[in-house]
């Protein structure tokens, strides 16, 4: 059983091969020359205006916790549309249920404002 | 009588007095005492009906069918092979009879004692106490497994405590209290021996079992002289024997209420129950009989001439006590079972009766004890003295009264069936206990009673209330016409003429299928000597005391004062057992412990229980420190664990 | 044979059986309706909402008496990714009795406290969901599910008091070390996967009895692993740092939920994966190793740290590590009377447990908990039932007789001597002892005259439903003490019944 692992031990051994051997041939061969400009953070070619360290509103957070959860519910009804001719009537319901589920709780977080922005 | 009346019958004499103790420990303190009067007393009332109802079924049951055991529940079972502990009770004449003397005479006391506690503040204390105590005496005398006899043991040894140290602001209370609990325990801890012996030996504990296993010990072996001899010592702890008696004295400081049922009644006599009931085992163990022979009548030779010499009315009635316990136990040691079991009966009568009527005694004289300041009390005093003089009569076993039944009963077997080669010297030694015992009965109630009072207080002395006079009275009407009554019944069936009656009652119980139909009994004509002898003391007895105290200034001490002087100095002091065992055991103790503290302890405990201690303190000091409160250390503790469990399943353990 | 079953069209395919999840169907439904219901209802109103639940739970409580009887054969349903058996019900059970109390304790807490806040209850529900989940998990998938869900619910209750910095506190670590412990988890059951092929508790245990003999590193690792993740929720030590920080700042009446409902139903998880499905000798000797020394740590380390706490809500936290301790007895032994000991020890730890800390919710005023030794000061002569019931849950889980824990103990004790593993016993035995003095301390400052001049405590007066809860505790450790073979029957069947084979 063990040997079936063997391809994932030298997957891993490959890629930390290949990441420390690009920094270690880096690191030899490439000219150090630092400059005020080369230690600032790169924000797409445009010089940053404040702090990276700064609040964010929890309200990306909420956004992206709810859309996740979404995201898994159209996952889960993949897998389950190959099958649902096997499944007949019951798997419609089933999946009925489930969505029902997820709508009660759109709904509650809809009344308890989460997706309100402000 | 089917198992399930059993059943039903036992939970409702077992629930009553512990649902009254209950109810009365935890919401007694904001009902009225009118309410906790009737709470205490009622649940005895309802208890003793039922009680009544089981004397019934037994007596109604028909031959060979006497006795019921019923399964209540099951409270431990480990398995096949493992221990079982059902809580089964048994139902047959013996455990019924302890049944009436319990829950009767104990209805009589707590009614007593809504007169005697009238003025106490903690009367829903004293009253949930009193049916604790109650509750345990039927745990005890129900019990068909050891285990649960135990527990019912303990538990009156707790609830005895309690009683005594009830006035808990007296130092000598608690010290009396505390005294009768530690020599309670150490026949607890013979007991649980000799259970834990029995059990290893029979594998069982349930005592049905165990009688009938009882033939696997061979007989007058080692195994069974130990087990009776330590369930004997249990026994004599419980019922104040030789020589681990010196509690009972003490245990006055309780209220007299408790000295009537606890430690006349029911309490002490549970070790004659305790032998009688295990006689399958003590009848295959002669020596142990023998030793429990000899204790019983040392003991009641020993606390009669000790009871002649005190000057406490309560004093005086407890030495008596013991010394009439030493009787019974002498007649359960000689194999007279049913006669001790009837002793024990009457004697729950007239003791309680005599303790009430010295209660009352105390309570006209606000708490006055000492012989020496009473005297003349039955001007005042007439009716209790009258219910006094009935209990006297049937102590001291004047003929026709109930003591002289139990008691001549008793002693008639002396003469056959003693242990050793002359089974008659402990007769002998009987006989001189009945001419002990006038004495000091009729002693007690010709200084308290009559002669001229020795101090003012004594005219003003007021009779009891009639809740208290009326239990008094009951019992004085039985202890002058129970032993009358069976006694006649006896002549009536034909049968030995002083305890006929009862002997055939309990006969199931003592006739068992093991031990064998009981070799005891008497031909009319050795018991009729035996009585006639055994009466003639009693009554040189009498009539000697009534001739020294019956004047008009008695001197208490009349009798001892004439004899050499070391005897009464020696009986007086109660033969220095309390300084002996001060001697020989306290003083030692203390000295070692001493020792102990100023050398073993700095040398060796602070290197080892002290350490221990402190270890475990450190440990857990060191263990918070650990506890930083910081979420990076304690992710590092659970990496630093994980990995040491992955490397110790990978490479430790790789065999 | 399902109620479903009347409409033919509606039939589930065969290994599908809804009956067998009917409690945790209930729970969840309820779970849903009382959502909905907070955002209808007024603030002040939301105590109702405690009533809503209790009926819930007392409906999953009826289908768990129900599926008892019904699962007199033990089998798995789902595919068998859900076990159908006693064990697993006999779990729920004890979840459900100890959830009704705990929600008949908060509305009156979460009052004191201003925590007007609906989603309590919902929470409450959903959590006692998974447990109840989790104690019937028949494959690992389910075990991490379960184990997510309740532990999501907790996150948010130990964080209940938003304005309560510890309370935070509390909650920020019990999540990240959670999160923490469930990646030991998965990798543990990823390596599991990976070694026999199975997800599924009854097909592993199978795969490793035709494994010929042998045992792949890999597969001992992941079982470690595996075992690390269940410790972690458990609270044995050395997984048990977050126990006593998350227990004080939590609001009580969530410790008092989540102390004894998730060691229950940890415990159910550990045992039926570590004594059943890995209970192979040649597997069992190189787990056990690990599972003794965190039994012995537990006890030790429990009972020791104990010793030196001045919080009574941390005492009973080191103590329920502790009595984690005794109860992983029960799984390093194999017997069948170490499981039936251990179940007997989880329902009077549950018993105990509850009632000991209803005692601090119920007693707590506006301001604090009953949680500092000062405030124990005298307990006994102002609020002298409670102090009693207090009292008697510590002599419970001191282990005296006549009370539930002293048989409890003696069980698993016994157990440990019968499979000839005395020096556990020893320990066991040896760390009770010490155990002793902190119970009793704490019973002795109940019952200690408080000095004239020392402010003393306010205690809150009993509410009905509050005073109920600790009867209702009191008398279980009682009757569990003197009726033992009552719950002890139970535990036996539910041990006889628990599913072996798919």
């Amino acid at each position: 059983m063990l040997s079936d692992f063997a391809p994932i031990l030298v997957f891993l051994a490959v890629c930390v091969a290949f990441g420390a051997g690009v920094q270690a041939l880096a690191s030899w061969f490439g000219p150090r020359r630092p400059s005020a400009a080369k230690d600032l953070p790169y924000e797409c070619g445009i010089v940053p205006v404040e702090s990276a360290r700064r609040r964010f509103s929890v309200s990306f957070y909420v956004t992206a916790m709810l859309f996740i959860i979404f995201d898994v519910e159209s996952i889960f009804l993949l897998p389950w549309a190959t099958i649902v001719r096997q499944l007949k009537v019951f798997g419609v319901v089933e999946m009925g249920v489930f969505i029902a589920a997820l709508l009660i709780g759109l709904i509650y977080v809809w009344a308890k404002g989460a997706l309100r922005w402000d | 009588m089917t198992t399930s009346t059993v059943a039903v019958l036992s939970g409702l004499i077992l629930l009553l007095p512990l649902a009254g103790a209950l109810l009365n420990a935890l919401v007694g303190w904001r009902l009225s005492r009118r309410v906790v009067n009737a709470i205490g007393t009622g649940s005895i009332l309802a208890a003793f009906l039922v009680a009544c109802v089981m004397l019934a079924q037994v007596v109604g049951a028909p031959d060979g069918a006497k006795s019921a055991s019923a399964h209540l529940w099951q409270w431990l079972d480990l398995g096949t092979g493992g221990l079982r502990v059902g809580v089964d009770v048994t139902l047959d004449p013996l455990s019924a009879v302890m049944l009436m003397v319990i829950t009767g005479v104990g209805l009589l006391i707590h009614v007593y004692s809504v007169g005697y506690m009238e003025h106490d503040r903690g009367i829903a204390r004293f009253f949930s106490y009193m049916n604790l105590f109650i509750f345990s005496m039927l745990v005890l005398v129900l019990a068909a497994d050891l285990l649960i006899l135990i527990i019912g043991w303990a538990l009156v040894a707790l609830s005895s405590y309690l009683l005594i140290g009830f006035w808990y602001e007296r130092p000598s209370a608690v010290v009396a209290a505390r005294k009768a609990f530690i020599t309670q325990v150490a026949g607890d801890v013979a007991l649980v021996i000799a259970a834990f012996l029995i059990v290893v030996h029979i594998g069982t504990l349930s005592m049905p079992g165990i009688f009938a296993a009882a033939p696997s010990f061979a007989s007058g072996g080692l195994l069974i002289t130990v087990v009776c001899s330590l369930l004997a010592i249990g026994a004599f702890a419980k019922s104040a024997q030789f020589p681990l008696h010196t509690w009972l004295p003490d245990a006055m400081e309780g209220p007299t209420p408790v000295s009537a049922l606890i430690h006349a009644a029911t309490m002490v006599t549970a070790g004659v129950y305790l032998i009688a009931r295990f006689h399958p085992l003590f009848d295959r163990a002669p020596v142990a009989q023998g030793m429990v022979a000899c204790v019983g009548i040392g003991t009641a030779v020993m606390a009669g001439v000790i009871a002649l010499s005190q000057v406490d009315i309560k004093r005086v009635i407890a030495y008596s006590t013991m010394s009439q316990i030493g009787l019974m136990i002498f007649a359960v040691g000689i194999g007279a079972y049913s006669a001790g079991m009837f002793h024990l009966a009457t004697h729950a009568v007239f003791k309680a009766l005599l303790f009430m009527a010295a209660g009352n005694v105390i309570h006209a004289l606000h708490d006055e004890q000492d012989i020496r300041l009473m005297g003349g009390l039955s001007t005042n005093l007439r009716r209790t003295e009258l219910c006094f003089l009935s209990g006297t009569f049937a102590l001291a076993g004047i003929p026709l009264f109930a003591g002289f039944f139990s008691k001549e009963g008793l002693l008639g077997f002396g003469l056959t069936n003693g242990p050793g080669a002359f089974p008659w010297v402990l007769y002998l030694v009987g006989v001189g206990i009945n001419v002990l015992t006038g004495l000091y009965a009729f002693r007690l109630w010709a200084t308290v009673f009559r002669g001229e009072p020795q101090t003012a207080r004594v005219y003003a002395a007021r009779e009891a209330p009639r809740v208290m006079l009326v239990p008094v009275a009951i019992l004085a009407l039985l202890s002058a016409f129970l032993g009358l009554i069976l006694g006649v019944w006896s002549l009536v069936i034909h049968d030995n003429f002083l305890i006929g009656v009862f002997a055939r009652f309990l006969s199931p119980v003592f006739t068992t299928p093991a031990s064998g139909p009981l070799a005891v009994d008497l031909s009319t004509g050795t018991a009729i000597l035996a009585g006639i002898v055994g009466t003639l003391g009693s009554l040189l007895g009498a009539g000697l005391a009534a001739r020294i105290w019956l004047q008009r200034n008695p001197d208490p001490s009349a009798v001892t004062a004439r004899l050499p002087r070391a005897l009464p100095q020696l009986a007086y002091n109660k033969f220095y057992f309390d300084e002996i065992y001060d001697a020989l055991l306290v003083r030692p103790l203390v000295a070692l412990a001493r020792a102990a503290r100023r050398v073993v302890e700095p040398r060796f405990m602070n290197s080892g229980v002290q350490t221990v201690s402190d270890a475990c303190s450190e440990l857990g000091a060191w263990v918070r420190d650990y506890q930083t409160g910081l979420i990076r250390d304690y992710a590092s503790y659970m990496i630093a664990a994980a990995g040491v469990f992955v490397v110790a399943t990978l490479v430790l353990v790789s065999r | 044979m399902t109620v479903l079953g009347v409409l033919p069209v509606l039939a589930p395919p065969p290994g599908i059986d809804i009956l067998g999840l009917l409690p945790e169907v209930i729970l969840a439904g309820g779970f849903i309706v009382l959502m909905m219901l907070d955002l209808v209802t007024a603030p002040a109103q939301r105590g109702w909402l405690a009533v809503v639940s209790v009926v819930a739970v007392a409906g999953a409580f009826g289908a768990t008496v129900w599926c008892w009887f019904d699962a007199a054969t033990p089998r798995t349903v789902y595919f068998g990714a859900f076990a159908y058996d006693r064990f697993g019900l006999f779990i729920n059970a004890i979840i459900l009795v100890s959830t009704a109390l705990v929600l008949m304790i908060t509305p009156q807490y979460l009052n004191r406290r201003g925590l007007h806040y609906g989603e309590y209850y919902a929470l409450i529900l959903g959590a006692a969901t998974g447990m109840m989940l989790l104690a019937g998990a028949g494959s690992l998938m389910v075990i991490f599910l379960a184990i997510e869900l309740l532990s999501i619910a907790l996150y948010i209750l130990s964080g209940f008091n938003r304005t309560e910095p510890r309370s935070q506190e509390a909650a920020m670590k019990y999540l990240l070390l959670g999160g923490f412990a469930s990646g030991f988890l998965l990798f543990g059951m990823a390596l599991i996967y990976g070694e026999t092929g199975h997800t599924q508790l009854t097909l592993i245990a199978a795969a490793i009895t035709n494994g010929g003999g042998t045992v792949d590193p890999l597969l001992m690792a992941g079982i470690a692993l595996l075992f690390v993740g269940l410790a972690f929720k458990i609270s044995a030590a050395p997984f048990h740092t977050w126990t006593p920080d998350v227990y004080q700042g939590a609001p009580t009446s969530v410790t008092t939920f989540m102390s004894v409902t998730t060691k229950v139903a940890a415990f159910a998880a550990l045992i039926r994966v570590f004594s059943y499905t890995f209970g192979e000798p040649l597997i069992y000797d190189r787990w056990k190793i690990i599972v003794y020394f965190v039994a012995i740590a537990s006890m030790v380390v429990g009972n020791v740290a104990a010793l030196r706490q001045t919080s009574l809500k941390r005492v009973l936290g080191y103590s329920g590590i502790a009595q984690g301790g005794y109860i992983l007895i029960g799984v390093v032994v194999l017997t069948p009377a170490a499981t039936w000991g251990s179940l007997y020890y989880l329902a009077s730890y549950a018993v105990a447990n509850i009632g000991a800390f209803a005692v601090i919710t119920v007693m707590a005023n506006r301001g604090e908990d009953l949680d500092s030794y000062a405030s124990l000061r005298g307990l006994a002569f102002r609020r002298p039932y409670v102090a009693a019931a207090m009292g008697l849950f510590l002599l419970s889980l001191g282990g005296f007789p006549p009370t539930a824990g002293f048989f409890a103990k003696f069980f698993v004790f016994a157990a440990a001597i019968g499979a000839h593993e005395l020096p556990l016993a020893l320990w066991g035995i040896g760390t009770s002892a010490v155990s002793v003095f902190y119970y009793l301390r704490v019973g002795l400052l109940m019952y200690t005259r408080p000095q004239p001049d020392e402010p003393s405590y306010n205690w809150s007066r009993t509410s009905l439903s509050g005073g109920g809860v600790l009867a209702l505790t009191a008398a279980g450790t009682l009757v569990m003490g003197i009726f033992v073979t009552l719950v002890l029957n139970i535990a036996v069947s539910a041990q006889n019944g628990i599913v072996l084979h798919g």
